[in-house]
């Protein structure tokens, strides 16, 4: 009985995961399709023709149409042939190796310092993004950490002292 | 050019601002081709706000020395460690890493580096004397003729480069899109910038770049990157007679393949390099097979590359078309400063290119002085931990970034065009072909207005144009031949 079962649901799920896998295949080229939908949406605000001559929008008609056709094209490239999930660019996820973290971590550096510059100054900034770049690098020891740390902080305050324009935010804003 | 024009360039070349320039990127493009994970692309755009305060001509000639100094310096880690700091040294470590494991690192690396330094020469005055009359050629081509030499130029940038076509074809266009941002210079309408202050000039090429090739180009060093322990003593570095007489003629040969891929938009060094193997192949080396440590297999794909790297500057210098990721960043540089490559550039710019010239062959003789005596030295600073590094490179490309402009806004630009070329590399798709776009697509559009414009709103001015006809006829082709092969595989 239970044997019946298996058998009667098992193509079932496997027909809803590869069903899901090609979904999730065409992921990329719908996303850029969706770009090409936004371009073209954009450009609809641009006249394309001025009598005979171009108007400001009709490269960017064109290319919207051009983005949404090939990414069409492609997502549906990448689920009708499931080989092509091993090549690049069907959702391959082969570079994800020992150091996965490293990439939010440095986002995440260049993202704190945009949102601490201007509060806190250049340098400061400075500081806290090497703190997590340094982390996001691999640093483990403290020691190290806190002399990168120190180091560029430093660097910053020099350089911005030398080159930059006085203008330039270094220190917190008070 | 001729002899006065040589003797100007070199005049130009030699004084000492420039020369230290050129000092400073050789030493800064073996540097990046010694330590894997930044190449060239991705240091040209971390210096670009440092040629700010440059001289056009400085700025250009400490550029190109890093670009074709990379080529130099990753042979020596190729050979060495069998680590190649810069893509086409992949090709040189078949050959060169076994003459070093058979302790034959030092005729190896001076190999390499006197093959570089013919190829370098030679590409040098090829370039020279070839693009001056193509230059030339070019302004005569009418506005249809460069709609069509622009599209097949990013179609072949496309279809040769790694990866897939079809999404390279789409961020191609994406860029393109980018590349419109700002206000349009015909009407002085405000396209696609969503009522933000900050677009109203254009997207900056400098946060792009940042974003897309420094930012990106890190995170996949550190998510891929492995280091060596162990760095090999190397004596000193002189080749026998017997290993000059087996690599003279595979470095011509590897000259040749070199100079002439590399003046197709899309060819990278890697593709001349593995061209000019694929060629020794064919003939029988002199010393020992290919693949056990030939002397031919390291000199052909190094005089291979480091001709690609430098004839590649033919298609930007003539048409304005950026084949490769370090020419793009070449070409925003030059734009920066209000010089726009492409037809009419030589003939408007001669000072700059002859010393450009002059400044290639000042800079190759450098490259061998540092490479040759200095190769143990370059392989040691592998010693130092990436993680060391990588902090110090994001905190001077975000102070480089925001005092472009002293604007908050490019660092948000970095950060999103840096999270985007994550996604891409996450993806296995390169960031090349939208920087291409993004520098193309404005003049394609200002190109194709022209032609519409001179025609009335007549589009078939585009098939009668002999040369547009060409171009499109070419793409044509090339797609029909694609889609088959692709029907084909398919089917089978």
């Amino acid at each position: 009985m239970t044997k019946k079962v298996k058998i009667s649901i098992w193509p079932e799920m496997m027909a809803k995961l590869n069903t899901a896998q090609a979904m999730l295949r065409a992921l990329p080229g719908l996303a850029i399709c969706a770009m090409g939908f936004g371009i073209s949406f954009a450009a609809q605000g641009q006249p394309a023709w001025f009598g005979n001559d171009v108007g400001p929008g009709l490269m960017a008609r064109l290319l919207g149409t051009g983005v949404m056709g090939l990414g069409a094209i492609w997502a549906a490239w990448c689920v009708l042939r499931p080989a092509a999930r091993q090549s690049a660019g069907c959702g391959d996820t082969s570079l994800a190796a020992a150091n996965w973290a490293s990439g939010p971590a440095l986002l995440g550096a260049v993202l704190v310092f945009a949102l601490c510059l201007p509060a806190l100054g250049l340098v400061i900034s400075a500081g806290m993004a090497a703190t997590l770049a340094a982390i996001g690098a691999g640093e483990r020891n403290p020691v190290a950490l806190t002399i990168t740390v120190v180091g560029l902080t430093a660097l910053t305050a020099g350089i911005g002292l030398v080159f930059l324009p006085p203008t330039a935010p270094l220190w917190p804003a008070i | 050019m001729d002899l006065g024009a040589w003797a100007q360039g070199f005049a130009v070349a030699l004084t000492g601002q420039n020369l230290l320039l050129c000092f400073t990127g050789a030493v800064l493009g073996t540097l990046v081709g010694v330590l894997p994970g930044i190449g060239p692309a991705a240091t040209l755009a971390l210096l670009l706000p440092l040629t700010f305060a440059l001289d056009p001509t400085g700025a250009i000639i400490m550029m190109a020395a890093i670009y074709y100094g990379a080529q130099y310096g990753g042979s020596t880690t190729s050979i060495l460690l069998n680590v190649p700091g810069e893509c086409s040294g992949v090709v040189t470590a078949l050959d060169g890493h076994k003459m070093a494991l058979a302790g034959r690192a030092g005729p190896a690396i001076a190999i390499a580096a006197l093959a570089s330094l013919f190829a370098g020469l030679a590409t040098a005055v090829m370039v020279a004397t070839v693009a001056a009359p193509l230059s030339t050629m070019t302004t005569a081509i009418a506005p249809a003729g460069l709609v069509g030499l622009i599209a097949l130029g990013l179609f072949a940038a496309a279809v040769i480069s790694p990866g897939p076509v079809l999404p390279a074809l789409a961020l191609i266009l994406i860029g393109a899109g980018l590349g419109l941002v700002g206000t349009d210079l015909a009407g002085g309408m405000p396209r696609f910038t969503f009522g933000i202050p900050e677009l109203r000039d254009g997207i900056g090429f400098v946060p792009l770049v940042m974003g897309l090739f420094g930012l990106a180009e890190l995170i996949r060093a550190l998510e891929t990157g492995g280091r060596p322990e162990r760095i090999r003593l190397v004596r000193w570095p002189w080749p026998t007679r017997a290993d000059l007489r087996a690599g003279w003629v595979p470095t011509l040969r590897g000259t040749a393949i070199g100079s002439v891929l590399g003046v197709i938009p899309g060819a990278t060094t890697l593709l001349a390099a593995l061209a000019a193997r694929g060629v020794e192949n064919g003939f029988r080396t002199k010393d020992q097979p290919l693949g056990s440590g030939a002397v031919a297999g390291v000199a052909a794909p190094e005089a291979a590359n480091n001709a690609a790297a430098q004839s590649a500057l033919v298609p930007l210098l003539t048409l304005g078309l950026p084949g490769s990721p370090v020419m793009a960043v070449l070409a925003g540089a030059l734009m920066i400063h209000a010089i726009v490559p492409g037809p009419g550039f030589i003939a408007q710019n001669p000072d700059l290119f002859t010393a450009l010239m002059a400044s290639l062959i000042v800079g190759n003789i450098i490259l061998v002085v540092l490479n040759l005596p200095l190769a143990g030295v370059w392989a040691s600073l592998l010693r130092i931990p990436f993680r060391r590094l990588v902090p110090m490179i994001i905190v001077i490309s975000l102070i480089g970034v925001h005092s472009v402009q002293n604007s908050l806004f490019d660092v948000w630009l970095m950060l999103g065009f840096g999270v985007f070329g994550w996604v891409l590399l996450r993806l296995g798709l390169e960031p090349t072909p939208l920087v291409l776009g993004f520098i193309l697509g404005p003049a394609f559009e200002e190109y194709l207005r022209r032609t519409l414009l001179f025609s009335r709103g007549d589009a078939t001015v585009l098939l009668t144009d002999p040369v547009s006809a060409v171009c499109l006829s070419l793409i044509a082709a090339a797609t029909v031949w694609k889609v088959g092969r692709l029907v084909g595989s398919v089917r089978s």
